[in-house]
């Protein structure tokens, strides 16, 4: 009973932080369309600013900055990631939309770009974020299977930031201009909306989460350069299967496929259960290739 | 109450209507020209009707003079303001609204949120034009919380109509705005941009000739992108508008 608990526990938290990374996404890629290769980069640029801060509390406050950096780490990491996206898109991208090969290829320069930089400022070796003293621990359900209070926080971020971006999105004049534009860029444009200006501001919403996306996988490991190129492939994939710009299917996309993986490593090897994950995904997209969540109407 | 009441109050909260000039206007798809050396004035309070067989030219004009298309050569004026290089945000929030072909609602926005979106244009504020709009096309009100995407082609279409009347255009462009539509809904929609003379500046592309010519007090006549045609509806020699549109 414990090892069910624990993998079905296992499975909703690598589910959770697969949304969180691919929620930004969900906006990037599924409601503007462009193939953002550096989103990655945005998380580790949060996952750096929970380091920074981490620095900059204990030097200022000594051991109880350790405590109480990382309140101030996930908005300011939200403000960084964001406003460097928002310079992206309209530096670079906004000359792009419509050509999403170039769009992938110009992205991934700046993500290369981004991580050379991450290595010149911190060095090439991975650094290490401190936990606070109130996120150590964990609820003791039995002996053998423990919560960690690491991962019972990420679970609430993760929701606190889906529950954000629905409210956001579906009840905010800001969200509706957001779905107007997407929906019908031409008109929202000759309707009053300033499209270029809601782009900048979806964008760096999208950044902005992989920033928080950040924060919270400095909790679980190192920090590095590539730390979010290891997320990347998989929140495409989060996105593709959900049903493009559809954040319900998001979020069951990534609970799917963390507990997936983590079933399928659980009764074969680690790399078999990712492959596994991954042609039952392609098979599933063969019967629908719309995704989870696909669009109707007239 | 007359049905049009509405849009006679809606009309009084206008400040007034926009006067629209294209000078030389040539509009190209790449190197492609598909609108050629284009000039036509509507006068202030003026009803427009832009008349010619399909791919005439007649909706790329109409995108240019809202912007989403730029111009190759000439110019645009609204009230004697160059807006050639004004983004098409800018134009609306000048006073033009827009009804494009083929409806261009937002599908999955509902009802009333895609008649906030028309709000943009004057800064968001509802000052009764909502009440106006449903007073207009009651069917709207009954269905506003619906997703627009389920709504019959008909219904579509008064929803593109009350979205662009929400923003209090003083310009209003309408792009067939009976095309496909079944002819009940025809008819209301026929007598709300009838009942909007006078009150608005309204540019038409009309495929019902007759409306059309009722309704206008001006009409261009378009083909191969260019004007070849133009005058009051009565002036226009019968056997040469019928040729022009292939009747």
């Amino acid at each position: 009973m414990d090892i069910v608990l624990s993998q079905l526990f296992n499975g909703l938290s690598y589910g959770s932080i697969l949304l969180l990374v691919a929620v930004g996404l969900a906006f990037s890629f599924g409601l503007m369309n462009v193939i953002n290769m550096a989103h990655g980069e945005f998380i580790m640029v949060g996952a750096y600013t929970a380091y920074v801060l981490e620095q900059v509390f204990t030097g200022a406050l000594g051991p109880a900055g350790a405590s109480i950096y990382f309140v101030a780490a996930i908005p300011v990491a939200f403000v960084i990631a964001g406003i460097m996206g928002m310079i992206l898109e309209r530096t670079l991208i906004r000359r792009l939309y419509g050509r999403p090969l170039d769009t992938l290829l110009a992205t991934w320069g700046v993500s290369l770009l981004l991580q050379q930089g991450a290595r010149s400022l911190f060095g090439a070796q991975n650094v290490q974020v401190t936990v606070p003293n109130w996120l150590r621990g964990g609820i003791d359900v039995s002996g053998q299977f423990t919560m960690p209070y690491s991962r019972l926080f990420i679970l609430v971020l993760v929701t606190a930031c889906v529950a954000g971006v629905y409210y956001y999105i579906g009840k905010t004049a800001a969200g509706r201009r957001m779905r107007a534009v997407m929906q019908n860029r031409e008109v929202a444009n000759a309707l009053g909306v300033d499209a270029p200006r809601v782009d900048m501001l979806t964008f760096g919403l999208a950044s902005g989460l992989a920033g928080i996306a950040g924060c919270a996988l400095a909790l679980l490991g190192s920090v590095g350069p590539t730390l979010g190129t290891k997320w990347i492939v998989d929140a495409f994939l989060v996105v593709i299967l959900g049903g493009i710009g559809q954040l319900v299917g998001t979020i069951v996309a990534a609970l799917s496929i963390g507990w997936g993986n983590v079933i399928l490593e659980f009764f074969s090897t680690a790399a078999l259960g990712k492959v596994l994950v991954f042609l039952i995904v392609i098979a599933f997209l063969q019967f629908r290739p719309a995704g989870i969540v696909s669009r109707r109407g007239r | 109450m007359s049905i049009l009441s509405p849009i006679r109050a809606m009309a009084a909260r206008i400040e007034g209507a926009a006067g629209l000039e294209t000078h030389g206007l040539s509009i190209a798809y790449g190197h492609s020209v598909v609108v050629r050396d284009v000039s036509i004035s509507a006068a202030s309070g003026q009803v427009v009707c832009i008349l010619g067989r399909n791919g005439a030219g007649k909706t790329t004009l109409f995108k240019s003079i809202i912007g989403v298309m730029g111009a190759h050569t000439g110019s645009v004026q609204l009230d004697g303001r160059d807006v050639t290089r004004t983004a098409p945000y800018q134009r609306a929030r000048a006073g033009v609204g827009y009804v494009p072909q083929g409806r261009g609602i937002f599908p999955r926005l509902s009802v009333f949120e895609n008649l906030q979106t028309g709000l943009e244009a004057i800064g968001g504020a509802d000052t009764g034009q909502l009440d106006e709009v449903y007073g207009l096309f009651p069917a709207l009100k009954e269905m506003a919380g619906r997703q627009a995407g389920v709504l019959s082609g008909g219904q579509q279409q008064q929803l593109a109509i009350g979205r662009a009347l929400m923003g209090r255009p003083r310009l209003l462009l309408l792009d067939e705005p009976t095309e496909g539509i079944q002819p009940n809904i025809v008819e209301e929609i026929e007598a709300v941009i009838g009942s909007l003379k006078g009150t608005m500046t309204v540019l038409l592309v009309e495929q019902f000739l007759g409306f059309a010519l009722a309704n206008a007090d001006q009409c261009y006549v378009m083909e191969h992108g260019s004007i070849v045609l133009s005058g009051k509806p009565t002036e226009l020699p019968e056997a040469r508008l019928h040729e022009a549109l292939a009747i």
